[in-house]
């Protein structure tokens, strides 16, 4: 075990202990610690690794082991999600306050950082899947943290998402086991055929694309970033969905690479022209459903969508333009870092006002600047981050993912790639927009009406987690040149592609005029859309839900789930041989009884009507008698008659409820709301027991009052524990065999208390003390036999 | 007996052990005392004894006592080879919890001690079954240890019990006429009915009998793994048999089937055989409908055991999915899965048991917020039901990655399509159960009607599966477990060449 391994393991570690702590202060202290030492750890191993040392280890574990290699690439999306989770711990020391389940989510904040870790630093595939499924579904935990209902249908939302990701991620690991042998991260051979190659590249889209965020496969981010608590929300937004980038740039640069001219090239070229539309589809479905929004944090989720656009339009380009892409791989590199830094920031900032205004929503704000300066400034600086301003680290990677489209816009002939520049331009507008108007409404503009009380500034510590990040976002747009040039440059460099486009772009474009113009241009746009939007209320409009994928995935997975119902329902009528019960078996499996399954809990048990209205019947029927008797109660002593009528109403009753139940429902449902019956039975109860009071009643009697119900309910059928003498045995025997839960034991009950029986049993309880005496003895002659041979 | 050394006289001890105990338990009568530590006692010698079978089969020894002759080919032969000690080790570590836990879970039934002479004798048989070395001694002991469990299953002794009995019994008898029609016919076709690594029949055969002998087995031996057509007994049988014997049933018994049908494959046909004979397609499409459509039905049952009953179902369709592929790697994942799901399957049951015995659900509908009565169980529950997905670090991802890699590797995309479908299933149908049991609805439940601790014994039971389960997904390649034991028995069957 070296270095890396321990990094790995030591939060894992610090999990366990954590709540083996009692004090406040040393589990704040324990988690903050333990995420320093791990940055600690990766910054004094980044040095040789950046020389050219990848840094390589391996656990036991699994089948035989998990291998762990650092390269330049790993450890700087390492690095930066340590950093994150470093400023969001320290953040969520103050924020969670007294919350009961802070320890459990602190710890699953530390075992979360594990699997970051293990996803970033794998070697090979089945580590990086084993560390990404741990990733995916241990951070459930965090989107449920509240337990409200919207935390409960997120959190749904969420799993099946991670679950059908994490699906097609395996089924596409395996089919690269399988064609190239080896799932290390290399490029596959040559050949692997183009049938497969495409497999794996579209299994590996939607397995890293659901964590990515990328559209269509979306629908949980905006849903599930929002309810987390803040920090959560960070390290969700900032670094848990950077795994899916990730994955597609090792699957992009590494596996689909092949050397030129062959044709798994030009499939890799292919591949990035595909990767590129989903990408701009992505950042601009992102941008516009993020304008509409209310609360700062679904804004903010949304915009994460959005931004993760320009990461996969990077990627894809880099891809696309294959040898000549070093510009907009590095881009979209720079921009996972870049976006890390900011959309934390922004998540804390917005958790910090809704902790100290109670309320997230943008339109309800307002006048913050006054009384949390601070959280202002962060705010400001990580806004003008995202939007590009020039000399914030988002100009940078935004305007060379831009150089990036429009190189491949030229190779590509002006088909579909100029389009997609306008819509790029488009959405960075948008994006302007939607950050003036989150600065604006929060903080600067009047608020509606004013806060009851004084808002404070955010404690502290929250203060600390969000200047943290500040820092690099002013640094990287001011001098980008060294992550840029000593270390994506000569990595890229490793994987055979030229790096020359990078320098080319820090010597000639970075803050040029011609960006700077672009930047100005894109700002005034924003500032045209968020004014036009604010007067036309563009920003109220909501579009019909049937237009969502997730209404439609909802569906489906309901759909599933029904057709499962029915198939479930026609084998309990296949298994019901007797013809007259298919249908009072095979009831239509209705929408309902599916959503149920889909979500439990939200609706309740059906409730059976026939019973409720049989049961208000006999409740009727106790009461007319009780009225009835007290009439003449007078003429007995005390309240004989009224009890004695009491007995038999409720007796009457009772077997009204069985039998009815029993009976055919339409007329059961008709006896029920019949009251000119109950009052007849009424009538009966008080004459038995004034009959009993005065001369005493035989048992045939009683009987004979239960007569009263057959005309209407038929005569009484046997209840089910007993023998159907119109049904014959072969039917009998096929429906036991078939129908166990609806069939009956039809002999053994007579025959239990036969003297055959009685018999037969006690010679079997013989024989076997007999038997097992035997046993006894065979034991002992066989341990004789054993010790005997083992002395030989 | 030849040759009668200590080694070869170990599957017969191993035998003799647990039939040792059922005798005991039947002598120590009343004294309810006593039948824990006979019960345990019993269980942990046997699972010594099978430790020290499967430390001698690592070392490539490979037991072999012959019991009796009846007519000169048909003996009873003893033999522990790789298959034999993998299922023996999966039954000697399982019955003794589940006696265990119907130690505490029955302790209000009178007549337990009979429950647990019975389900004793039944250890006995099934280590007889997988010690068995020809045909004829793996029918013996199969026909035995089934009727048998008929005995466990109507325990109850209610309506519902015994007409599920009557279903059971009724199906496995007439599973056993397949078997012994296929044994009769293999005797005409081969003279002998013994075991062979690479198969018995001449791989040339071109009669007609071979076919009908194979579609008779595997009727046989499908009856008992619940292949789909076949299955109607399981979902009946395991919500009325007691939870413990549910737990066996599940994890044991069913896979008995699949045990058999390996057996019957690879060492009475052999994959050159039926490779030729074209049929071991059909048998890979039978099973993989069976896994989807029960994981379909699964999800439709209410009642948490049935739904677990068609889980078993659904994951014993892989098993013998795998066996159909005929490919090495995936017959190691195919027992793999078997190894791995016994454990996982049988901790659910004890989750259902547990759950009934604390608060009296048995329908999923009812579990709503029952983290909050029972926090141990409900994180175990938890944990096995993700492993029962197929989510890693958990053993159940092991044998889905090797499952997978396997049928990746003989059949192609589709029966990975099924694999990956039927997981996505299983979490369908055992989603709503973990979601329930954390996260309540709105209306709370009918909160605390009997508010008692969770019984430590059966806890500790649950406990120790789940740290099995555990245990096979974080090391599953320790020497000893099931996967060495797989690796080897597939090696032997397929290469094994006779």
């Amino acid at each position: 075990m070296n270095m890396l391994s321990a990094l790995v393991l030591l939060p894992l570690l610090a999990a366990c202990l954590l709540p083996i702590l009692r004090s406040r202060d040393g589990q704040n202290a324990l988690a903050v610690a333990t995420v320093v030492l791990v940055l600690v750890g990766l910054l004094s191993m980044a040095p040789a690794i950046v020389q050219g040392e990848p840094a390589s280890a391996r656990l036991p574990g699994l089948l035989g082991h998990f291998h762990f290699l650092a390269d330049p690439f790993g450890l700087v999306f390492a690095l930066v999600g340590t950093f994150v989770w470093l400023s969001a711990t320290i953040y969520a020391t103050a924020y969670l306050g007294d919350d009961p389940a802070r320890p459990r989510f602190l710890s699953i904040c530390l075992v979360l950082l594990a699997a970051n870790l293990g996803v970033f630093l794998a070697a090979d595939l089945l580590t990086l899947f084993v560390f990404f499924e741990l990733l995916g579904l241990v951070a459930v935990l965090v989107v449920v943290h509240s337990g409200s209902e919207e935390a409960r249908s997120a959190g749904i939302t969420y799993f099946w998402m991670t679950l059908a990701g994490g699906i097609a991620l395996l089924a596409a690991v395996l089919a690269v086991q399988s064609q190239a042998g080896s799932l290390a991260w290399q490029p596959l051979p040559e050949a692997v055929s183009s049938g497969w190659r495409w497999t794996i590249f579209g299994l590996m889209l939607v397995g890293f694309g659901v964590k990515a965020g990328m559209v269509p496969l979306h629908i949980w981010l905006p849903a599930a970033h929002p309810v987390a608590p803040a920090p959560a929300s960070a390290i969700l937004s900032g670094v848990i969905i950077k795994a899916g980038a990730y994955g597609l740039f090792r699957c992009m640069n590494m596996l689909m690479s092949a050397s030129p001219g062959t044709s798994a090239w030009s499939q890799a070229v292919d591949m990035g022209l595909v990767l590129t539309l989903f990408g701009i589809a992505t950042l601009v479905i992102g941008v516009v459903l993020a304008l509409g929004q209310h609360s700062a944090k679904r804004m903010l989720a949304w915009h994460s969508v959005s931004q993760m656009g320009f990461v996969i339009t990077g990627l894809g380009l880099g891809a696309f333009l294959a040898g000549d892409g070093a510009m907009a791989t590095a881009g979209g590199l720079l921009h996972v870092v870049n976006h890390a830094l900011f959309k934390s920031c922004l998540f804390l900032g917005a958790g910090a006002v809704a902790l100290r205004t109670g309320s997230a929503d943008m339109y309800r704000l307002g006048g913050l600047w006054r009384d949390m300066p601070v959280t202002f400034t962060c705010m400001l600086i990580a806004a003008a981050g995202i939007t590009g301003m020039p000399l914030f680290n988002g100009f940078v990677s935004k305007c060379m993912i831009h150089h990036g489209l429009v190189e491949a816009g030229q190779r590509e002939g002006g088909q579909v790639l100029v389009y997609a520049e306008w819509l790029y331009l488009a959405a960075c507008a948008g994006t302007a927009a939607s950050f003036i108007k989150f600065i604006g409404l929060i903080f600067l503009k009047r608020p509606r009406q004013p806060h009851p009380v004084r808002v404070r500034e955010a404690h502290p510590a929250m203060l600390v987690g969000m200047l943290l990040p500040i820092i690099p976002i002013a640094w990287l747009g001011w001098r980008p040149h060294g992550l840029l040039e000593s270390v994506f440059s000569p990595a890229l460099a490793g994987q055979g592609i030229s790096p020359q486009p990078i320098t080319y772009y820090l010597e000639h474009y970075f803050l040029s005029g011609q960006d700077l113009a672009a930047s100005v241009g894109m700002l005034g746009g924003g500032l045209v859309v968020f004014v036009a939007g604010m007067k036309f209320g563009w920003f109220t409009l909501s579009l019909p839900r049937t237009l969502g994928v997730a209404w439609w995935y909802r569906r489906m997975g309901v759909g599933m789930i029904d057709l499962c119902l029915r198939l479930a329902r026609l084998a309990a009528a296949a298994r019901a041989a007797v013809p007259e019960r298919m249908q009072t078996l095979y009831r239509k499996p209705s929408w309902r009884a599916a959503g149920r399954l889909v979500r439990p809990g939200r609706s309740k048990l059906p409730r059976d009507a026939l019973f409720e209205a049989l049961n208000r019947q006999r409740d009727r029927l106790l009461g007319t008698a009780d009225r009835l008797a007290r009439r003449d109660q007078a003429r007995y002593p005390g309240d004989a008659l009224v009890n004695s009528s009491h007995m038999f109403a409720g007796w009457l009753g009772t077997e009204l409820v069985r039998r009815g139940m029993v009976s055919h429902r339409g007329t059961a449902a008709e006896i029920a709301a019949d009251e000119t019956f109950c009052q007849k039975l009424a009538e009966r109860a008080v004459g038995l027991a004034r009959k009993q009071l005065d001369e005493g009643l035989e048992t045939v009697e009683i009987q004979q009052a239960l007569s009263e119900l057959d005309p209407v309910l038929g005569p009484d059928r046997a209840p089910s524990d007993h023998n159907w003498p119109e049904r014959r045995w072969p039917a009998e025997l096929a429906d036991m065999a078939l129908a166990p839960d609806h069939a009956h034991w039809p002999v053994s009950e007579s025959l239990a208390q036969g003297a055959l029986i009685r018999a037969v049993r006690g010679r079997v309880r013989k024989v076997a003390q007999d038997l097992s005496t035997g046993l006894l003895v065979a034991f002992l002659i066989l341990m004789l036999l054993g010790l005997f041979l083992m002395s030989q | 007996m030849t040759a009668v050394s200590l080694p070869s006289l170990l599957p017969l001890w191993i035998i003799a052990v647990p039939l040792a105990g059922a005798a005991l338990l039947a002598g120590v009568g009343r004294h309810r005392r006593l039948l824990g530590p006979v019960v345990l006692g019993t269980g942990g010698l046997c699972l010594g004894l099978v430790v020290v079978l499967v430390m001698t089969v690592r070392l490539g020894f490979q037991p072999e006592l012959s019991l009796m002759e009846l007519v000169p080919p048909l003996r009873f032969v003893l033999r522990a080879d790789a298959l034999g000690t993998l299922f023996a080790l999966l039954i000697a570590s399982l019955f003794p919890l589940a006696t265990a836990y119907a130690l505490r879970f029955m302790a209000d039934d009178s007549r337990l001690q009979g429950f647990l002479a019975l389900v004793l004798l039944c250890q006995a048989l099934m280590l007889g079954v997988a010690f068995a070395a020809s045909l004829i001694t793996l029918l013996a002991f199969y026909e035995l240890f089934s009727l048998i469990s008929y005995v466990l299953i109507v325990h109850e002794r209610s309506p519902r019990a015994r007409a599920a009995g009557l279903k059971y019994i009724l199906y496995i008898v007439s599973g056993g006429v397949f078997i012994l029609t296929g044994i009769i016919l293999v005797y005409f076709l081969a003279a002998d009915v013994r075991f062979v690594p690479g198969g018995l029949l001449d791989s040339g055969t071109t009669h007609p009998a071979a076919l009908v002998a194979w579609i008779c087995f595997m009727v046989g031996f499908g009856i008992k793994a619940a292949l789909m057509p076949l299955h109607g007994w399981v979902a009946d049988a395991h919500p009325a048999a007691p939870t413990p014997f549910s737990a066996l049933l599940s994890g044991i018994m069913v896979a008995a089937g699949s045990f058999g049908i390996l057996r019957v494959v690879f060492e009475t046909f052999g994959v050159e055989l039926l490779g030729r004979l074209g049929v071991m397609p059909w048998l890979a499409a039978a099973a993989g409908l069976s896994a989807l459509l029960a994981g379909a039905l699964a999800l439709g049952e209410d009642e948490f055991k049935r739904r677990l009953a068609y889980s078993t179902v659904s994951q014993m369709a892989y098993v013998v999915m795998a066996a159909a592929m005929l490919g090495e790697l995936a017959l190691v994942g195919g027992l793999v899965h078997l190894s791995h799901h016994a454990f996982i399957k049988a901790g659910l049951f004890f989750c259902a048991g547990l759950i009934v015995t604390v608060t009296g659900y048995k329908h999923v509908s009812q579990f709503d917020g029952l983290a909050q009565r029972m926090p141990a169980t409900a994180i175990l529950l938890t944990l096995l039901a993700l492993a029962m997905v197929g989510v890693p670090p958990l053993s159940g991802f092991v044998s889905k990655w090797l499952l997978g890699a396997g049928l990746m590797e003989a059949g192609g995309i589709l029966p990975l399509l099924v694999l990956l479908l039927g997981s996505l299933l299983a979490a369908a149908y055992l989603w709503p159960v973990i979601f329930r049991i954390w996260l309540p609805g709105p209306e709370p439940n009918d909160a605390a009607s009997h508010s008692e601790q969770a019984p430590g014994l059966m806890l500790s039971m649950l406990a120790a599966t789940a740290g099995i389960t555990l245990l096979l997904g974080l090391a599953a390649s320790l020497p000893g477990l099931p996967l060495e034991l797989a690796r080897m028995a597939a090696a032997a069957m397929i290469g094994g060449g006779g």
